[in-house]
């Protein structure tokens, strides 16, 4: 039971990194942002690239810290290229429909949506690619007499049309003695070792990440003067306004902060699960958007709740309905479990756990 | 305005039948294969060996019109595309897919059509059966697959299986169902655990597997999947033997699993480095030309178009769909790349030999699992 329970608080706070930035959009400007799940896959993409080309791995530093600098490079990357990308696409998708109404909006983040999934299947194609094992780098003169088991060489050849191949071999078997200057002469003068990094390990710093940077977001809102702005914004777009609050400014800013912290999500959540794809983003900004609306939408705190929720519910429900109830093939129908207690608790309590009830302007 | 309008439906219309236009007189096969998506691979792999197939068949003077349609690896596309070859580009033949799923709804459409149809690599046992005469496959079916997994499972001695199962597959199913049968008549006990395709969190399919402390686990899917879930599973399945289906033929695996102490067996058509010096030879010009080692599905895809030209040139007419079915169904002892092909047999489905991959940083050939009698 505790095991479902770790493993649906872990999912859980990737759901609630993502909610954020659909509560905050939403609790601006009233536009559910469906494109939000992909401002997180592309930012998935970023920290896969900042970790598969940059090379910070490689810098001469002592044992653990090359990895942790290469991740966290990656994780700025993306959370500053998923911001900047989220700012972007305000400026040109959102801004001009903003007075078009709420459906005219709804529809361009759906069409948003697509296009950026279908730009990422043209950049990078569709199929799946598995995230890079961090690798620790090994001075071929620094290597054991006889080697282990998850020793690898790069090695870089050029083929006759002058194409450049890059692939990657075990040194030799496991056990055998290891000929320096022969893996030198063969063009296999790189080596390294596979880490993989602990489940446990992405858990913690996803939990972590998400009980450090809700007061921030919290503070943001509340505490700083573009916060106050954002509040004012939300209250009454026109009356704002007419205060003198710079609209576009306020609202390109929101679009940031909620991507920003897409971007994190989406790599820890790469990182977590092993693999990176166009269609990463479509599933969790699904399920991120079922738990802001559990939350309660335009809470932060219920983003927070809210997502934590959603994956304890997937977690643990299927867990009961199988152990307790003798249901098999419940892990199966997690997902329908899941929406169906959505539609549950929305009959309850349709304005969700912390939304307000909606006022009516006469 | 309204002259305008006309002139341009008129050149639009004339655009579409040019597109779909071509030669009256050729042989056209329609091919539908998972070129992107979750088993992208294959597409690629099977595409490779229709190449080589081609244009050896080209070299002997036998031309054919290959069409390819990407699947996109789900079934729902896989009967669209049946739908338009047969239909916008009037095939003679048609050739595919890999995932049994798809084959299924590309055999409803080919055999409401009466086109042929020849499935180079989808092994669940009912689909020639339900899909008549005209649908065939060069591949053994589950039924062996599932009693070569079960069986070399229980000649390691391993007693007590749980079964991964990926639920919204019938291949997946079907194959389980199949090792169940086998593996219970070698006396082992086995139980099931399910997860559906494009799932990508498996944490908790995997904590249900390994409460059951099974001695074998046997993976029922496809690579995508699959390696993801042997990538997340490192620490908790640790020291299980793990046993997969010709599903996990893919070179994309070993990058999927990442770096593994597990031990990874897997059942397949083909392995390029088999002793065989028939097969060693092929498996060399298939390296020369496309720069990596094939896996079984490039086998397939070049016996596929190889099995359907012989039957073709047995034919009078080999434009007539009848006949041509009837042709490929008359295929007897045809010498494959990936084995002894014979159509004559019950369902269309060839009997031929297994192969045991082991998963060491990529696939290495293991043993062969002889047909069975």
């Amino acid at each position: 039971m505790l095991d479902y329970l770790l493993n649906g608080l872990g999912l859980g706070a990737i759901f609630a990194f993502i909610a954020l930035g659909y509560t905050m959009v939403y609790g601006i400007i009233k536009l559910i942002n469906f494109a939000h799940g992909e401002f997180f896959m592309v930012g998935g993409f970023l920290g896969f690239f900042a970790l598969r080309d940059l090379g910070i791995e490689r810098l001469p530093l002592p044992a653990p810290l090359p990895i942790l600098l290469a991740y966290f490079c990656a994780l700025t990357v993306a959370a500053l290229g998923s911001g900047l990308l989220a700012v972007v696409t305000e400026r040109i998708a959102y801004r001009p429909v903003r007075r078009a109404g709420r459906i005219a909006a709804l529809i361009t983040a759906v069409c948003v949506s697509l296009i950026l999934q279908n730009l990422a299947i043209k950049a990078w194609g569709a199929d799946p690619k598995a995230y890079p094992d961090p690798k620790v780098w090994v001075d071929v003169d620094d290597l054991p007499a006889r080697a282990e088991s998850n020793l690898y060489a790069r090695r870089v050849a050029t083929t006759s049309t002058g194409e450049r191949v890059e692939s990657e071999e075990r040194v030799v078997v496991e056990g055998e003695a290891i000929d320096r200057l022969r893996l030198k002469s063969e063009g296999r003068g790189e080596v390294y070792r596979k880490v993989t990094i602990p489940r446990e390990t992405t858990r913690g710093f996803v939990i972590l990440a998400l009980v450090l940077w809700t007061p921030v977001l919290w503070f943001l809102v509340m505490r700083t003067r573009m916060g106050k702005a954002m509040r004012a914004v939300s209250e009454d777009l026109d009356a704002a306004r007419l205060m003198g609050i710079p609209i576009d400014r306020v609202v390109a800013y929101t679009f940031f902060l909620g991507a920003f912290v897409a971007g994190v999500g989406g790599v820890a959540y790469c990182v977590t699960y092993g693999k990176i794809e166009p269609f990463t983003g479509f599933v969790p900004g699904l399920k991120a958007f079922i738990a802001a609306v559990i939350g309660g939408i335009g809470s932060i705190p219920g983003a927070l709740v809210g997502g934590l929720l959603l994956g304890i519910a997937e977690s643990v429900v299927p867990y009961m309905l199988r152990d307790w109830a003798g249901w098999r093939a419940a892990f199966a129908w997690k997902d329908a479990i899941a929406f169906a207690l959505l539609i549950l608790f929305l009959l309850v309590r349709p304005t969700g756990l912390f939304g307000r009830p909606l006022r009516v302007k006469v | 305005m309204h002259a305008l309008k006309s002139a341009l439906i008129a050149l639009l219309l004339l655009m579409l039948t040019a597109c779909s236009g071509g030669q009256k007189d050729e042989f056209r096969v329609g091919v539908i294969l998972p070129m992107t998506g979750q088993t992208a691979t294959y597409g690629e792999e099977s595409w490779n060996g229709i190449q080589m197939a081609l244009d050896e068949l080209k070299a002997e003077g036998f031309d054919c019109v290959l069409t390819l349609r990407d699947d996109k690896s789900l079934k729902t596309d896989a009967g669209n595309q049946a739908k338009y070859l047969i239909e916008n580009e009037g095939v003679h033949a048609l050739l595919g897919s890999v995932q049994s799923s798809n084959t299924e709804q590309i055999a409803l459409v080919a055999k409401e059509a009466g086109v042929p149809l020849i499935t180079p690599a989808s092994t669940n046992d009912t689909l020639t059966k339900n899909g008549g005469p005209l649908v065939s496959r060069i591949c053994f079916d589950d039924k062996f697959q599932g009693a070569v997994l079960a069986n070399f499972a229980a000649d390691q001695g391993w007693k007590r299986a749980v079964a991964v199962v990926d639920k919204a597959q019938v291949y997946s199913t079907g194959l389980a169902g199949n090792i169940k049968t086998a593996f219970a008549g070698r006396g082992g006990s086995f139980r099931e655990e399910y997860y559906v395709t494009q799932d990508t969190d498996f944490a908790n399919t995997i904590q249900n597997v390994a409460n059951e402390k099974p001695d074998v686990i046997f993976l029922c899917g496809y690579y995508a999947e699959g390696g993801l879930m042997i990538r997340q599973a490192k620490e908790r399945w640790a020291g299980i033997p793990l046993v997969a289906g010709d599903g996990f033929d893919s070179p994309k695996l070993g990058e999927l699993v990442g770096e593994t102490n597990a031990q990874i067996f897997l059942s397949s058509h083909f392995a390029g480095d088999a002793p065989d010096p028939k097969v060693q030879a092929w498996a060399k010009r298939y390296k020369e030309r496309f720069g990596k080692m094939p896996g079984a599905m490039a086998g397939l895809g070049y016996d596929v178009l190889k099995v359907l030209a012989d039957a073709a040139k047995r034919c009078k007419d080999r434009k007539d769909r009848a006949e041509l079915g009837r042709a490929i169904a008359a295929t007897a002892d045809y010498p494959g790349i990936t084995g002894r092909i014979s159509l004559t047999t019950p369902d269309r489905t060839p009997i031929k030999d297994a192969v045991i991959m082991k998963v060491d940083a990529g696939l290495k050939y293991y043993a062969t699992v002889p047909a069975r009698n």
